[in-house]
């Protein structure tokens, strides 16, 4: 399979998941990836969207997230970049500890982690980009970087 | 998601069954919506049929929490049937098997709820 860069960029709307959720999916046909990998594949740019409207947006609701879709001979790397001021991803309670189990929310980052293979931030003055890499050969990349 | 279907049976269990992803948007909201208008009734016992669910994400398995504890608040019983696929290893690996009742047959999951009531 050939290389390839897609760009997306969408309104800060939830209404948008569904398409991004496609995309990612059919990104990941094309990549070679089986029917549970585009799901997991899915589902995790999915929920780093829904990161990025709700928590990098929650003072400046509908600004745009962009979304940038690399493929690679040997993975699916996808960044997920809104304008929000960040976080520590350390500083998230578990929520698998038994005192956060009735908590409603802050599981995303576990499924997230749980459906690909590797996981980064950048932060910077700009915004802040989620990168999510779900690996192509059995065991990880065939070369670094 | 297709809409969710409510069924009242005649046993006094009210039984939710979303279908489809059940994910963050209005057919989460909708479920919502049953499982508050489930709790009106005094003592209700909810079951959330799950087996036509495909997938959740962390919004839906949130929803189930809140869920779990409206109907706790109303002094009633909650569980969960038929999780299959990523369906049950998403709530196996968020532990939530440990917090809510799940069990792998609508007869056993109605059971359990008209047993806590």
């Amino acid at each position: 399979m050939p290389g390839g860069l897609l760009l997306v960029e969408i309104p800060g709307d939830i209404a948008w998941l569904d398409l991004v959720q496609g995309v990612a999916e059919e990104v990941g046909r094309r990549a070679g990836l089986d029917d549970d990998g585009r799901l997991d594949l899915g589902l995790a740019v999915r929920e780093g969207t829904v990161n990025a409207i709700e928590h990098g947006h929650r003072d400046r609701p509908g600004d745009p997230v962009r979304l940038t879709f690399l493929l690679r001979s040997d993975r699916v790397r996808v960044e997920i970049s809104d304008r929000g001021p960040g976080f520590d991803p350390a500083a998230i309670p578990d929520p698998t500890d038994p005192a956060n189990l009735l908590r409603p929310s802050g599981r995303g980052l576990l499924l997230i982690r749980s459906l690909v293979d590797a996981i980064d931030w950048r932060i910077g003055p700009g915004g802040t980009t989620l990168i999510l890499e779900k690996f192509l050969v059995e065991g990880g990349p065939k070369e670094g970087g | 998601m297709t809409p969710v279907d409510v069924e009242a049976r005649a046993d006094g269990v009210i039984v939710l069954a979303p279908a489809g992803r059940l994910t963050i948007g209005p057919g989460l909201a909708e479920l919502g919506d049953a499982v508050a208008s489930a709790c009106r009734r005094p003592r209700p016992r909810v079951v959330v049929d799950l087996a036509a669910v495909t997938y959740v994400d962390s919004a839906a398995l949130g929803e189930l929490v809140a869920a779990r504890r409206r109907v706790a608040a109303a002094g009633g019983a909650f569980a969960l049937a038929r999780p299959r696929g990523k369906v049950r290893d998403l709530l196996d690996l968020t532990r939530l098997h440990e917090l809510l009742t799940i069990r792998d047959s609508l007869g056993e999951a109605s059971r359990s709820v008209l047993a806590a009531s």
